[in-house]
């Protein structure tokens, strides 16, 4: 390809990926996006074949463009609007394409249409447009670099003549012929080398991206640009939703559309699976459920409490844009850290937290929760003292009581008072301890709410009231300091039931008209013979449905959808077992509600991380325990649980090596931030510490004043880099003497021998001497080579000699392939000369 | 790859290697702005501060992206530039007003770099262009011959300064420039224009003329008695017949046709100093060297005669560009030093005339004033008198 085509192929090419960027958005109609390929190709080859418009009319058309656009932005979104308009300003371009100012034009608009690209999307099809168009920029500048440079010199040159003084009238003019480096642009230029260059340019821009990427700091106002992030979804594409109705997920259920990413803390302590927890609802009206409890503001907590006798579990979680604006953990999220500027929505009583809508940026949290293991279950009612005391003691075998447990975190926060009757009831026996806290806790049940427990927050705005357990450094905006404002815990158990008493807990026992109560009863009542507990009662219920139901996601009930599920149909989806349960619980007259969330066993090795699925979704039950809490509940049999996957093993392993790039995509490029540079920071302020300070023993030790095994055990991270600055140190002086030696021995890497025959042919006459071929003083070199020409091995030596003959008197220089044949040549006769001087040894 | 002006020759060692380079700057480089390189930092700035106000990592890495390529610019123009060595070649023969190809070397000194578009910019020493070549691409340690487009105003001495190489490969964001310090100096001839019309039939036929003495000519001299020494066939039988003796033929000598070209540059200060006779006497110089052209071309011997020197009879373009460079320095002179019975040996004259009364015209003489011929598109137009 010559240079003026491959030239044209790259703006083409440069111009569609510009929409592409745009396309793979997902923002815009497909159908519009291939009208626009389809005007940029026209636009293109209309131009290539010689149609020209005049500039009149682009001028005309340009302005109602304009205009268009104008209106647009007033009605819907400046976006919008721009992005339009610059891809139509990319095809008016590509019509009036005639100098490389027009080219220069097409660049700019391309990039603002990759930046429009990166305001609307941080999905991990961006980093494909980014890479692709970096190669596109890179050759397409070099091309165009080239061209212009070959104009620049042409109109240079007509210039020159055209300046020049021409007084008499000498006819001068610029000549009419193109000059003669012009016909390099009808050469080929897709050469090996070029090719190779532009990789290595790109290769080279790539890493310095990356490495001004990291380093350029992220010192945001985020104000002025706020409008031209992303519009909010319309509707989030998951299958999680705050509300169930019946019959409306089959399809979504299917979607294996990435819903986050769930990557435990701790690698050590990796579970088999993930039971993210989204939102409890709490009332039901015979078809749809929702959450009827209300949310508070956002909730600035202390850091995590440290003597929990709750197995706990970090996850660094990872939520794609526009999935949902809900929160999640496993089994109960406690606490959360989040680096988002964002207020956080949290609801006490459904133990939920989401953001007040679903963004177009990926949220990146940390939560720490409570993990419920399913099998390991127990009768709350059955527990012995010995065991929560064992447990507090940090020898117990597995949690006892959540509310404990909430009621230990709400008093260590809510003021000296109450935290002295904690402290007391910690020094106290176990079972006292117990018994006051749950007093404490009944009193708080009495039906009062949870601010009228916050001591000092009487009158002022929540957040001010927690002043005398937080940091004061710092205070921000509405009393928060900003780390503060980064921490929030769940307040699930204890917050939750300090309303069920009274209207909460009538909502989780109320049943909707449209379903018959009595029948119901008279069914748990059936399912739950020969129980006594709550517990067991549960337990009879879940297990009932998991073994004489069967899991669909087709919908096989109709109507009213509980009954005909439980009388008739027998078979469904999650969400007919869950809302099953809970029914049939409350008609026993225990409190219960339905959780929606997700469900995930599929771990990516790769990636260290559960990759959750919209697939994923699931829903389960709750059941409420006096003196104990919530405890979950899963009646869905076990093979609507957790994705079968039916792809080949290609096609996971592929699907997992994506995941794991698009964790690392959102972690390390989209969630990178001034944390991760103060911590980078950091660390290499703790390895130069470190290094000097081993240093320093390292100089110690050798005056004597340390012991060697002082030395050995301390300092290996300094031992691992000084051997490593050894290495580099030998590598280098092996490279400078290996080519000090090739220098020396004339193997083609010497400057001064590379196009003279003349050091070869000395060196040749000295081998062949050594060979025994000694040249006699009477014979000219030519007459030497003849008289050797009887011995093949020495054949070359002859066309050495006229090489020799042509530099010496006609100060011809070797050629590449020549000064290549004496190479070898003297290279064989050093061969000749070892094995010779072997064998005479 | 290479254009037809352009070859590859043999591998080649570069000039100078490590140290020595710094005690031997025969070179310095500098960097140009260019258009594009400006609207980039402006471009960069915007995005810079667009990724600062929104915390939007993506436009940081769009932003990181600019310095990038901004960087590897600044890398890579800098390997295109710094491994370039290049020398001039002047060719020996340059008249004014002509369009010339200056032969310019370039040699890729690096090991494994190739170098693309490279702008060769050869300078006079006021820093004015008066030439300008390209190179599409250089592979490593390889010579490149191209040629600088050129065009000298005048005829005279020039001096020529430095040659510039220059390269905004690969993204056009800065022209590197490395300037090479190469003075040369230079004779340009005069410009030469095309005088046939005004020629005319002022002189003869080209080739040889008979002179009326003896010789090896064609033409019948005489008639003489055979001395026994003369070949038989120059024997005029007829005569010898008639005579009764052998009688042979003698034949006339032939000469070389000459043109004595004679320019009287001497000239009173007072009117050197005007530019129309500045002006005339340059038309003149072009007008002696275009005649010059045209008679030696058409077989003559021409010699040139001024006041400031003389150049003797001759054939054949040594001679002529003897005499171009005799015009192409000369001035004028106050000081008249031609003789008076100048051109009394039977040369034809061509003299040329471009200030001062009309002098009267001899016989065998041809007079070209100049104030009365003009050049119109390289052609002199007039009449010869």
């Amino acid at each position: 390809m010559n240079l003026e085509r491959a030239f044209s192929a790259s703006i083409l090419t440069l111009a569609l990926w510009g929409i592409t960027a745009l396309l793979l958005t997902g923002e815009f109609h497909f159908a519009l996006i291939l009208v626009c390929y389809a005007l940029v190709m026209l636009a293109f080859f209309s131009h290539s074949r010689g149609l020209r418009i005049r500039p009149l009319y682009i001028n005309l058309l340009t302005i109602t463009v304009f205009i268009l656009m104008g209106v647009l932005a007033v009605n819907r979104s400046l976006l919008d609007a721009s992005i339009y308009f610059f891809i139509f300003l990319e095809v008016m371009k590509l019509l009036s394409n005639r100098n490389s100012r027009d080219t220069l034009w097409i660049y700019v608009i391309v990039f603002f249409q990759i930046i429009g690209a990166a305001v609307l999307t941080t999905s991990l099809s961006f980093a494909i447009v980014f890479v692709v168009y970096i190669f596109l920029q890179v050759v397409s500048s070099m091309l165009f670099t080239m061209r212009k440079g070959m104009e620049a010199t042409a109109r240079l040159s007509r210039r020159i003549v055209a300046h020049t003084v021409d007084t008499m009238d000498f006819g001068l003019r610029p000549a009419a012929t193109n000059p003669p480096y012009e016909s390099d642009k009808r050469r080929r230029v897709f050469s090996r080398d070029f090719v190779a260059g532009s990789v290595f340019t790109c290769f080279f821009v790539l890493v310095v991206t990356l490495g001004f990427f990291m380093l350029v700091p992220r010192l945001s106002t985020n104000q002025l640009f706020q409008n031209l992030q992303a519009r909010d979804a319309d509707k989030p594409l998951s299958a999680f939703d705050e509300n169930i109705e019946f019959g409306a997920f089959d399809k979504i259920s299917l979607d294996a559309s990435v819903a986050m990413y769930v990557r435990p803390v701790d690698l050590k302590d990796r579970p088999n699976y993930v039971r993210l927890r989204g939102v409890s609802l709490d009332t039901f009206d015979g078809k749809k459920w929702r959450r009827t409890t209300a949310a508070g503001d956002h909730m600035p907590f202390e850091p995590f409490a440290r003597n929990s006798f709750y197995p706990f579990r970090e996850y660094m979680m990872i939520q794609p844009p526009g999935v949902t604006n809900f929160l999640f953990g496993d089994s109960f999220p406690v606490s959360l850290k989040f680096n988002f500027e964002y207020p956080v929505l949290f609801d006490a009583q459904s133990n939920s937290a989401w953001l007040p809508t679903v963004l177009s940026k990926d949220l990146h949290y940390t939560v720490k929760c409570r993990i419920e293991n399913l099998s390991q279950r127990r009768d709350p009612s059955k527990l012995p003292n010995s065991e929560i005391a064992a447990s507090q003691m940090g020898r117990g075998p597995r949690p006892v009581s959540p509310l404990e447990e909430s009621l230990q975190q709400v008093s260590t926060f809510l003021g000296p008072g109450r935290r002295r009757e904690t402290s007391q009831t910690e020094t106290a026996s176990a079972n006292d301890s117990v018994t006051s806290t749950q007093s404490w806790g009944r009193e708080l049940m009495a039906g009062q709410t949870e601010s009228d427990y916050v001591p000092r927050g009487q009158g002022r705005p929540r957040g001010e009231g927690f002043g005398d357990n937080f940091p004061r450094r710092g205070r921000g905006e509405g009393g928060f300091s900003p780390e503060d404002r980064g921490r929030m815990r769940f307040f699930n158990e204890f917050a939750s039931r300090l309303r069920l008493g009274n209207e909460y807990n009538q909502r989780l026992l109320a049943i909707p008209a449209s379903l018959n109560r009595d029948r119901l009863t008279e069914l748990a009542k059936e399912w739950t013979k020969g129980t006594t507990t709550t517990f067991e009662k549960a337990m009879a219920i879940e297990n009932h449905f998991q073994t004489a139901f069967k899991y669909s996601l087709q919908r096989k009930a109709a109507g009213n959808y509980i009954e005909d599920f439980l009388f008739r149909a027998q078979e469904g989806h999650c969400e007919y077992f869950a809302t099953s349960m809970a029914m049939l619980m409350r008609a026993l007259g225990v409190p219960a509600r339905v959780v929606n969330g997700y469900y995930s066993v599929e771990w990516n090795d790769i990636a260290k991380a559960f990759t959750v699925r919209q697939s994923d979704a699931h829903s389960w039950v709750e059941v409420y325990f006096e003196n104990y809490g919530w405890m979950t509940f899963d009646p869905t049999p076990p093979s609507g649980i957790g994705r079968a996957t039916q792809e080949s093993a290609f096609m996971v392993a592929i699907s997992r090596v994506v995941d794991a790039i698009k964790v690392r995509w959102y972690r390390y490029v989209i969630d990178y931030g001034i944390q991760d540079q103060v911590s980078y920071i950091g660390s290499i302020f703790r390895f130069h510490t470190k290094f000097v300070e081993q240093l320093g023993n390292f100089f110690k030790s050798s005056s004597g004043e340390t012991s060697v095994d002082d030395m050995y055990n301390g300092s290996a991270y300094f031992q691992g880099a000084l051997a490593l600055v050894v290495i580099v140190a030998g590598l280098a002086v092996g490279i400078v003497v290996l080519k000090r030696r090739a220098g020396r021995g004339g193997v083609g890497t010497d400057a001064r021998k590379r196009n003279s025959v003349v050091p070869y042919y000395m060196e040749i006459l000295t081998l062949l001497k050594r060979l025994g071929h000694l040249r006699h003083a009477a014979q000219t070199p030519r007459e030497f080579a003849r008289s050797l020409g009887r011995d093949h091995a020495l054949s070359p030596f002859l066309d050495i000699t006229e090489w020799y003959y042509a530099e010496r008197f006609h100060g011809e220089k070797l050629g590449v392939e020549q000064s290549e044949a004496v190479r070898r040549f003297v290279e064989a006769l050093r061969k000749q000369r070892r094995e010779t001087g072997h064998k005479a040894r | 790859m290479q254009s037809p002006a352009t070859s590859i020759k043999s591998p080649v060692r570069p000039t100078r290697t490590g140290l020595s380079r710094l005690f031997h700057p025969r070179r310095r480089h500098r960097l140009l702005p260019t258009v594009e390189g400006v609207g980039f930092i402006i471009l960069m700035q915007l995005v810079g501060f667009a990724a600062w106000h929104s915390g939007t990592n993506l436009i940081y890495l769009i932003f990181a992206m600019l310095i990038a390529f901004f960087l590897a610019h600044g890398v890579i123009v800098s390997i295109m530039v710094r491994g370039v060595e290049a020398t001039r070649h002047l060719p020996p023969h340059i008249h004014a007003l002509e369009q010339i190809n200056i032969p310019v070397e370039i040699t890729n000194t690096r090991r494994l770099w190739t170098i693309y578009a490279l702008r060769i910019i050869d300078f006079l020493p006021k820093g004015r262009a008066f030439g300008a070549g390209y190179v599409a691409r250089a592979l490593p340690r390889t010579t490149v011959n191209t040629g600088c487009t050129a065009v000298f105003p005048r005829r005279g001495h020039f001096r020529l300064n430095h040659l510039e190489v220059r390269s905004r490969f690969p993204f056009g964001l800065i022209e590197r420039a490395a300037v090479f310090s190469q003075p040369d100096d230079v004779i340009v001839y005069p410009a030469l224009a095309d005088v046939r019309t005004i020629l005319g039939g002022a002189t003869g036929e080209a080739g040889d003329v008979e002179s009326r003495t003896k010789g090896q000519g064609v033409s019948l001299f005489g008639l003489r008695e055979y001395t026994g020494t003369e070949p038989a066939r120059h024997i005029h039988w007829r005569s010898t017949a008639k005579a009764g003796e052998l009688m042979v033929k003698e034949f006339e000598k032939e000469d070389r046709r000459r043109v004595s070209i004679i320019f009287a540059n001497h000239c009173p200060e007072v009117a050197a100093a005007s530019p129309r006779t500045a002006e005339l006497f340059e038309r003149a110089v072009i007008l002696a060297a275009s005649l010059a052209r045209q008679l030696v071309s058409t077989g003559y011997e021409v010699e040139l005669l001024t006041d400031s020197g003389i150049v003797p009879p001759g054939d054949g373009e040594p001679h002529l560009h003897r005499i171009y460079r005799a015009l192409a320095i000369l001035e004028m002179t106050s000081q008249v030093t031609l003789p008076p019975r100048i051109g009394e040996n039977g040369n034809e004259i061509c003299r040329i005339v471009f200030h001062g009364p009309a002098l009267p015209r001899r016989q065998d003489e041809t007079v070209f004033d100049v104030r009365e011929l003009e050049i119109r598109a390289g052609r002199f137009a007039g009449k010869a008198a």
